[in-house]
Order: C-alpha cells, then sequence, then structure tokens
C-alpha cells in the first residue's frame, strides 16, 4: 500500500470507530487495537478524544464568538463559489449549459416556455446563444425560479451560449448566418401581444 | 433516511420541501447528515435562496461543535485549531466524490471528530516548530477553570481538574486515566478490557502512569489552595 492508501485505510477504520464506539470501552478499545494493529496507537489516541469530549459534555458549553462564527460563514460561502467554479472547470467550456441547467430543473423549452408563459421562440433563442444580455428582471427572475438555480448560472449559462451561438433554421437563397440580438430586440420581435411585450419589458 | 422533524417523505432533493423547512426556521429538527446530502445532490447551482441557508446552518452547528470541544487552553484560545478543522470540514461538504464529502452524509460527526484530531496534531506540529511562548510546554501557564468556562460556582472544581487533564500531552496517560476513573481493573486474567490491554503497556507502567497523573493533579489543585 502506497502512503495515500495508508492514509485513506486509517481514516476509514477510525471513522468506523467513532461511528460504532461513541464512548469507547476498554474492551472495545481493546478489540480494535486487536483488528487493527497497524493503527493501534492513533484508536488509542481517538479513545482517549472522545472520553475527553464525554467529560467536557459535563461542562458548560463553550460558545463560540462572533468572529469564529463569521469566520466560518464566510469560509461556507466560498466553498459554494469554489464548488461552482470547479463545475464550470469540470465542463469542456466553463459554466453549466441550459441544456443541463434545464435536464436539473426537469424541463424543456416548451415545459420552460409554458411555465413562464412566454414565446417559446424567445426562450429558444436563449438557449442557442442568439440572445445577448442583459436579460429582464421579469425573464430572470422566472428562469431563476423555473430552473431553481441562481442569477450568476444563468448569466454563466447565456454567456457560454452566446460564445457558441447555433444556428437558427437556414433559408435555402441566402448563406445561414448567426444573429445575435438583444434580449429587448427579441421581444419586440416576437409574436406576443403588445400587453405581453410590455409585461416582459418590465414596461407595465 | 431518517425524516424525522421534517414531516415529509419527499426526496432529499425537492427543494420545496427545504424551502418550507428553512422558512419554517426547522433546520435544527433535520439531522446533518441529510442537509449535507441536499447540499451535495442539489449542486453549487441550486437556488442560493436554498442553498446558502443550509450551508450557513452547516457551518453555524460546526462551529459549535468544534468550540465545545477545543480547549481555550491551546494557543489563540483554541480558534487556530477550529478554523483548521471547519476548513477541511465544510470543503468537503460540496466535494460530493470526496471520502470526506461521503463520509459526512453517512456520519457527520464521526468524520467531524477525525478531522479535528488532525487538526490539533497539525497544530501542535506546527507549534514545535514555531515555538512561541504560549504553546512551549513548560512555560505554559496554569490554566484557571475561568480560561474556559467563566465563573460557574458549580463547575469550578470539575472544570479544574478537566483543563488540568487537557494538559497531559500523552493521551495514553490520559486514556488510562479516564478508564482509571470508570473502574476498569488495570489487569485482570478473568476480563479482556483491562487499562493495561487498551493501552497496550505492561500492568506496572499503568501503575506509574496513574501515579503520575495523581500527583499532578493533587500538586495542581494544591497551588489553588
Amino acid at each position: 500500500m502506497n502512503n495515500e492508501n495508508i492514509a485513506a485505510r486509517r481514516d476509514e477504520v477510525l471513522f468506523e470507530f467513532h461511528r460504532q464506539c461513541q464512548r469507547p470501552t476498554a474492551e472495545q478499545i481493546v478489540d480494535w487495537t486487536e483488528r487493527y494493529p497497524e493503527f493501534a496507537d492513533e484508536i488509542r489516541e481517538h479513545a482517549a478524544a472522545r472520553l475527553d469530549w464525554i467529560a467536557m459534555e459535563r461542562l458548560p458549553a463553550m460558545e463560540p464568538d462572533e468572529a469564529l462564527i463569521a469566520r466560518g460563514r464566510s469560509r461556507a460561502l466560498n466553498a459554494i463559489h469554489n464548488a461552482q467554479a470547479a463545475a464550470r472547470a469540470q465542463s469542456d467550456e466553463g459554466a453549466a449549459t441550459f441544456q443541463a441547467l434545464m435536464q436539473g430543473a426537469d424541463t424543456s423549452v416548451p415545459g420552460l416556455a409554458r411555465e413562464l408563459d412566454i414565446d417559446r421562440g424567445i426562450v429558444a433563442d436563449m438557449m442557442a446563444g442568439r440572445m445577448l444580455p442583459p436579460l429582464g428582471r421579469r425573464f430572470m427572475d422566472g428562469l431563476t425560479g423555473a430552473l431553481r438555480t441562481s442569477v450568476a448560472a444563468i448569466e454563466a449559462a447565456l454567456h457560454r451560449a452566446s460564445q457558441a451561438p447555433r444556428l437558427g433554421h437556414a433559408k435555402a437563397t441566402r448563406a445561414p448566418k448567426i444573429i445575435q440580438r438583444s434580449y429587448a430586440d427579441i421581444v419586440r420581435s416576437s409574436g406576443m401581444s403588445d400587453e405581453r411585450k410590455r409585461y416582459w419589458l418590465d414596461k407595465d | 433516511m431518517t425524516e424525522e422533524g421534517s414531516g415529509s417523505s419527499l426526496p432529499v432533493t425537492n427543494i420545496d420541501r427545504w424551502r418550507r423547512i428553512i422558512s419554517e426556521g426547522a433546520l435544527d429538527s433535520v439531522p446533518m447528515e441529510e442537509i449535507v446530502a441536499a447540499v451535495q445532490d442539489l449542486g453549487p447551482y441550486a437556488d442560493p435562496r436554498v442553498l446558502n441557508p443550509l450551508m450557513l446552518h452547516i457551518t453555524d452547528a460546526l462551529t459549535a461543535l468544534l468550540r465545545k470541544r477545543v480547549w481555550r487552553t491551546h494557543s489563540n484560545d483554541g480558534n487556530d485549531i477550529i478554523d483548521r478543522a471547519h476548513a477541511a470540514v465544510i470543503d468537503a461538504v460540496l466535494q460530493p466524490q470526496s471520502a470526506d464529502g461521503k463520509a459526512l452524509r453517512e456520519c457527520f460527526e464521526a468524520r467531524v471528530a477525525l478531522r479535528l484530531k488532525d487538526a490539533i496534531r497539525a497544530e501542535r506540529e506546527n507549534a514545535r516548530r514555531h515555538p512561541s511562548a504560549d504553546e512551549d510546554g513548560d512555560s505554559r501557564p496554569l490554566p484557571t477553570p475561568e480560561a474556559g468556562y467563566g465563573s460557574h460556582v458549580v463547575m469550578e472544581e470539575h472544570a479544574h481538574v478537566e483543563t488540568l487533564l487537557a494538559m497531559i500531552e500523552d493521551h495514553r496517560k490520559r486514556l488510562a486515566w479516564r478508564l482509571h476513573m470508570e473502574g476498569v481493573p488495570i489487569e485482570s486474567k478473568k476480563v479482556k478490557g483491562t487499562i493495561a490491554k487498551a493501552t497496550g503497556v505492561s500492568g506496572r507502567q499503568v501503575q506509574d502512569w496513574l501515579d503520575e497523573v495523581k500527583e499532578f493533579l493533587k500538586s495542581k489543585m494544591g497551588d489553588r489552595a
């Protein structure tokens, strides 16, 4: 076993020891040290710690101070940020795609359009990278709710889609060309009623 | 998976269920393993109105657990140890593929215990490499009960003994003492669970350790008289 394997094995054994021996007895300690002689001393060390903690339980609990709590919270929010960055790096081209977000929310272009009550073509343009930011406030709110994700994730997916836009249906008479338009332009030229357009342009 | 207190049989990834639990302020009633599983399965791109409260709940509970177990008699009140252990655990919460990430959703407390011991060891080694006045064994001032607990009259004596025991670095001596206090025999031909076998030394050695600890406690308690 190499060092990494030994460390992983040690973690496994000690983790199980903590799970099974929350208040280790002498007999349990003897059992475990005989079963895992290679980790005997660490088992004893962890047994001593558990008994120390049990003794401490009888004392009034020490409360963490505000600074300690705040540092922990900041680390937790950083961990989210780092996990998002790692997820982005893991996907080929960066951010989670709209396809992935939709799959995560168990929906589709027609499903999403229905849920938001918006023209399907607008959702399709966004998916295909033909829509330029910024998105309307209502549209962004609707998307984060329906796709159960954050504004940052939508923006990242939009950016990613716009980097590699897909063609619309080609016309036979002309070479296909990708046209990227602003969200507002796309809404204005959609087939929705004027009232719905005003709504999606946040103008009512 | 337990559903105690959450009053629902919905899967852990049901985000509406978490919205409800958060809005009811009922996260305390949900086992930590379940919250970790939710964070991992919802993923880092989940609605931050759900993900952030879940993560903040985990960090606060983790900080409280670590604070409960780390003496303020360590350097910097034990905060360096807590920060180190906290960082290891909180990062793993969002790494579902890691060994720590998997273990935290099986038994949160046991995995935290493991990482806490690692942090204590790392800080001790750190202190040995860079000895500073306050972590140098012999020059360390004798802690008072107030160092850990404030002036709680009833607990004072007990807290003082515990603070003194925490100063004994050799875990085998502490283990021998703890078992001795629970009435475990030093040696025996009849029972398997003896202090000698549990600590892996001779009965004679155990007796020497117990005498040493007793003498240490007596001398320090005498200081206070």
